[in-house]
C-alpha cells in the first residue's frame, strides 16, 4: 500500500504505471487470500476484486489529472456568471464553475467550456479576451497564436478581406444591431427610402412587454426621435437584458433587432472617461478622441457620427475615411461605405 | 545681301532644307565632334525625361493619371460577353441569412449546414473546383461555430469521394503559420486567402509569411490552379521585357506574389442564385467543368472600386475576375528593365533615323539636312506610334497594360523642343555662371561694407 500511495503522490505515475499495478495486484492477492481465509464468502471473495478496481480508477484519475497538468497553460478564467462548465478532456465529466472560487482558474490546452442558459465566461487566452455566452457544444480551449505585429500591419495596410463579412447590411443604422445605446442619447436612424411611408416603431424587453411605441413615422425622413422613448428606456439601465426594435411598414414588413442599454453605472464610467476630451470640441483630436471612447463601449452610431464630423476637417486623410468606413460598417450603413470607399480609392493609388 | 538698286533682299534659299540649330546656317562642314557632342545631350535628354517619368508616377496627379490610363486600357481588352464561354460561375449566398449564434459574440454567422448541403450539391454537378468566399478561421483561437471542425473535416472527405477541390477563404488568420490557418494542420490543405488589395488593381497570388514556410495562395489563384490550363505567354522577342506577377516584400517577415486583374468580363459572369439554401433546379451543364464561386453578391459589405466602374463591386466577384485572368490569360507589364529599355528604343527609333538620314545626304550633297525639323516629325510619328501601339495593338494582342504610355508619348514629342532649350542653356551656361559670380562679389562687398 505504501508503494502505492508513493507512486501516487511522486508525480511519475505516468511512468510507473505499470510498476503501480504490479504492487496493486500483489497487495490484493495478498488481501484477497487473507479476506478469503477469514470469511469464505462471496463479499470475501468479490473485496479483492473490488478494492483493486478503486485504486486503479484512483490511479487512473491521477494520471489523468497529472496529465492534464502536463498539457500547456494557456489562459485563465476572469470572470463567471451563471451556469458555466469545464471539462478537462474530451471524455471527462464536466465540472460546474463556481464564480467565487473558480475566478482565475487556470485553463489549459485540451479543456473544454460551456455556458448554460443564462450563463457568461470571460477568459483570457494567450493574452487575449475571449467572451462565451449560453451554447449547447463544448469550446474547446487552445492556445491562440500570435502574429508578427509588423505583418499585422503590413497586411492591414495592404487590403482588406473580400468575402462575406459576418454583419449583413441592416436597414436600420441607429439603434446598432448587437451593440449598445445610452438612453439619453437614443436616435432612429434608417435607410431612408422615398416609397417607405409611414412606419411603426416598436421597442420590447427580453420577455416581449412592450417598452415604447410610436406608429405614423415618416419613413422617407429616414430619422427620427423621441424624449419619450428616451425616458421609457432609462427605466431599464439596469435591467441587464437585451431590447429589440422592430420596425414595420405599411405593407406589414418587419425589420427587427437587438441591442443593449448602457447601465447607469456605464454611463457614469463614460461620463468620466469623456471629461479627458472637450464636451463641445470641434478639433479633430476632440473628435478622435470621444470616438475612441465611445468605441470602448460600443456605441457605435455616436462613433460614426464622431468619425463623421473629424472627416470635415480632414476629407483627404486616408486614415481618418478607413476609420470611418469600419465605423459606419458597424452601424450597416453600406451606402455610406460605398461612397467613402470611392473617395478611398483614389488616395489610395497616391499612397502606394 | 544688296541688290544694286541698294534694296535689301532675302536671300535665295537653297534647294535642299535649310539646317535646324543657328536656324538658317548652313551645317555642311559640321565637325564630328559637335555631331557626337549632340547625340550625347539627346540621350542624355532621354535619360533624365525617364527619370523625370519615374518621380511623377510618384506624384497624385501622376497616380490619377496612371488610373485614367489604366481604365483606359482596361476597357481596350478584350471582352466575352458570354456568361458559357467564362471559366466562372458565382453561386449567390445572398439568400442565405447569416443566423446569430450566441456561444462567442452577438456577430451573425453563415451556418455550417445548409453550407454543406450547397457543397455537396454543387459536388455532383462535376464542376472543376469549389471555393467558398467566407472567412472560416478561428477567431482568437476559437472556431466560428462549434461544429467548425466537424464541417471542414465533412469537406475533406467531400474532395476525396468527388475528387472535385475545395477551397475555403480565410482572412483573420492569414498571418499565423499554415497550421493555424484554419485551426488545425489537416484543414490547411483547404485554406485560401480572400484578400483583396486596396489598389484593386492588382490582386494577390500567394502570400507568405516567414522565409522558407509554406505560402498561402488566393482563392483565385488556387481555383485557377486546379482549373488546369495552359499558360498562355507572350511572343519570345517580348518574353524578357514584360512581366505578368511581380513579387514583393510588405515587411521584412511578409512577402507577396501580386499580378494585375482583367476586369472586362465583370458583367458577364453568371450568378446562380439559391433559394432558401438551395440550387434552384436543371443546373448541371451550367456548373459542369467550370469553377463554382460560393459567395454573397448582394448583402456583403466587403465591396471594392475596380478600374473603369462607378459603383464598388462585392468582393466574390474580384476573386472571379482575378481567377479568369490567370486561366484566360494573364495581363503584363514592363519591367523595371523592360521600361528603360522601350524608352531607349523609342529614342533610338526617332533620332536614330534622323542621324542616318544625316549620314545619307552627308556624302551626296553638299547642302545640310534640316535636322530639327526631321527630329520633330519622326517625333510627332513615334509619339503617334506610342498611343496607338500601346493603346490599341499591345493591349489587345498581348494584353499588356502599358500605363504611362500618354507621358512617354508626350515626352517623345516634347524632346526636340527640350533639346533646343537644353542646348540654349548650354550655350548660355557660362554666362549665367559669370552673371552668377559678379552677383556673389557684389554682393559680399554690400557685406563686408
Amino acid at each position: 500500500m505504501k508503494s502505492i500511495l508513493a507512486h501516487l503522490f511522486s508525480g511519475r505515475l505516468a511512468s510507473g504505471f505499470r510498476r503501480s499495478m504490479v504492487v496493486v495486484l500483489d497487495c490484493t492477492s495478498h488481501v484477497g487470500t487473507n479476506a478469503w481465509a477469514i470469511s469464505g464468502s462471496r463479499f470475501a471473495r468479490l473485496a479483492p476484486i473490488a478494492f483493486s478496481l478503486a485504486v486503479a480508477t484512483g490511479i487512473l484519475e491521477a494520471q489523468s489529472q497529472q496529465a492534464v497538468s502536463q498539457r500547456r497553460a494557456v489562459g485563465v478564467i476572469y470572470a463567471i456568471r451563471g451556469p458555466a462548465y469545464l471539462r478537462q478532456s474530451a471524455d471527462g465529466r464536466p465540472i460546474q464553475l463556481d464564480p467565487r472560487t473558480d475566478r482565475f482558474r487556470g485553463l489549459r490546452e485540451g479543456e473544454s467550456v460551456r455556458c448554460g442558459q443564462g450563463g457568461f465566461l470571460e477568459l483570457v487566452i494567450s493574452g487575449k479576451t475571449i467572451k462565451i455566452k449560453e451554447s449547447k457544444d463544448w469550446i474547446p480551449i487552445r492556445a491562440v497564436p500570435s502574429a508578427s505585429p509588423e505583418v499585422v500591419k503590413a497586411i492591414d495596410s495592404y487590403g482588406h478581406v473580400g468575402g462575406r463579412d459576418r454583419m449583413i447590411a441592416s436597414a436600420i443604422f441607429s439603434p446598432t444591431p448587437g451593440n449598445a445605446v445610452r438612453a439619453k442619447w437614443l436616435e432612429f436612424r434608417w435607410r431612408p427610402a422615398p416609397t417607405l411611408g409611414p412606419v411603426t416603431l416598436v421597442i420590447e424587453d427580453a420577455a416581449g412587454h412592450q417598452v415604447w411605441r410610436q406608429q405614423g413615422i415618416d419613413g422617407a425622413s429616414g430619422h427620427f426621435t423621441s424624449e419619450a422613448a428616451r425616458k421609457a428606456l432609462a427605466n431599464y439601465r439596469n435591467a441587464k437584458q437585451e431590447l429589440s426594435l422592430t420596425m414595420l411598414d405599411t405593407g406589414k414588413n418587419e425589420t427587427r433587432l437587438y441591442f443593449n442599454l448602457l447601465s447607469s453605472q456605464d454611463e457614469e464610467a463614460l461620463d468620466r472617461d469623456l471629461r479627458t476630451w472637450k464636451k463641445d470640441g470641434k478639433r479633430l483630436i476632440d473628435y478622435i478622441g470621444r470616438a475612441y471612447v465611445l468605441d470602448h463601449y460600443r456605441l457605435c452610431a455616436e462613433v460614426a457620427q464622431e468619425y463623421e464630423s473629424a472627416l470635415t476637417l480632414a476629407p483627404e486623410s486616408h486614415d481618418l475615411i478607413l476609420a470611418t468606413i469600419q465605423a459606419q460598417s458597424c452601424t450597416g450603413n453600406l451606402a455610406r461605405m460605398n461612397e467613402l470607399k470611392r473617395r478611398l480609392s483614389l488616395g489610395v493609388e497616391s499612397r502606394q | 545681301m544688296k541688290n544694286p538698286s541698294g534694296k535689301k533682299t532675302k536671300s535665295t534659299r537653297p534647294t535642299a532644307m535649310n539646317t535646324g540649330t543657328g536656324r538658317g546656317k548652313k551645317d555642311a562642314a559640321a565637325p564630328s565632334i559637335q555631331k557626337c557632342l549632340r547625340f550625347l545631350r539627346g540621350l542624355f535628354l532621354t535619360l533624365l525625361l525617364l527619370w523625370v517619368n519615374i518621380w511623377f508616377e510618384r506624384t497624385t496627379v501622376g497616380k490619377h493619371l496612371e488610373v485614367m490610363t489604366y481604365n483606359l486600357l482596361q476597357s481596350r481588352l478584350s471582352a466575352t460577353n458570354r456568361a458559357e464561354e467564362l471559366p466562372v460561375v458565382i453561386v449567390d449566398i445572398s439568400g442565405l441569412n447569416a443566423t446569430l449564434l450566441q456561444h462567442t459574440s452577438d456577430t451573425p454567422v453563415t451556418l455550417r449546414e445548409p453550407l454543406l448541403r450547397l457543397l455537396t450539391a454543387i459536388a455532383t454537378k462535376e464542376p472543376r473546383a469549389i471555393g467558398v468566399d467566407l472567412d472560416f478561421a478561428p477567431e482568437r483561437g476559437i472556431y466560428v461555430t462549434p461544429s467548425d471542425p466537424d464541417f471542414f473535416q465533412s469537406c475533406l472527405r467531400l474532395k476525396a469521394g468527388t475528387e472535385v477541390p475545395i477551397f475555403l477563404g480565410v482572412f483573420r488568420s492569414q498571418a499565423l503559420p499554415p497550421q493555424a490557418w484554419l485551426g488545425d494542420q489537416r484543414y490547411e490543405q483547404l485554406a485560401t486567402s480572400i484578400m483583396v488589395p486596396r489598389d484593386s488593381k492588382k490582386m494577390v497570388q500567394w502570400l507568405r509569411v516567414g522565409e522558407g514556410s509554406t505560402p498561402l495562395p488566393t482563392m483565385s489563384a488556387a481555383l485557377a490552379d486546379a482549373f488546369r490550363h495552359a499558360e498562355r505567354r507572350p511572343p519570345k522577342w517580348l518574353r524578357w521585357l514584360v512581366m505578368s506577377v511581380r513579387e514583393k516584400s510588405l515587411a521584412p517577415s511578409l512577402t507577396i506574389s501580386e499580378f494585375l486583374v482583367d476586369y472586362s468580363p465583370l458583367e458577364a459572369i453568371e450568378q446562380i442564385p439559391t433559394i432558401e439554401g438551395d440550387l434552384p433546379p436543371n443546373l448541371s451543364e451550367r456548373m459542369t467543368d467550370r469553377i463554382v464561386l460560393i459567395g454573397d453578391v448582394k448583402k456583403s459589405y466587403d465591396t471594392f472600386v475596380v478600374p473603369d466602374r462607378k459603383e464598388p463591386v462585392p468582393g466574390v466577384l474580384v476573386h472571379a475576375c482575378a481567377a479568369i485572368t490567370l486561366i484566360q490569360g494573364p495581363l503584363y507589364q514592363w519591367t523595371s528593365g523592360g521600361r528603360v529599355a522601350i524608352d531607349l528604343i523609342l529614342f533610338v527609333l526617332a533620332f536614330g533615323s534622323v542621324a542616318l538620314l544625316n549620314m545619307y545626304f552627308h556624302s551626296r550633297t553638299t547642302s545640310s539636312v534640316d535636322t530639327e525639323r526631321l527630329q520633330i516629325i519622326a517625333a510627332r510619328l513615334i509619339g503617334l506610334l506610342v498611343a496607338v501601339g500601346a493603346g490599341c495593338v499591345l493591349v489587345q494582342m498581348y494584353r499588356l497594360i502599358w500605363d504611362d504610355f500618354i507621358f512617354v508619348a508626350a515626352a517623345v514629342l516634347f524632346h526636340p523642343a527640350a533639346e533646343r532649350y537644353f542646348g540654349k542653356l548650354v550655350v548660355s551656361w557660362p554666362i549665367l555662371k559669370a552673371w552668377c559670380a559678379r552677383f556673389i562679389a557684389v554682393d559680399k562687398k554690400g557685406h563686408s561694407e
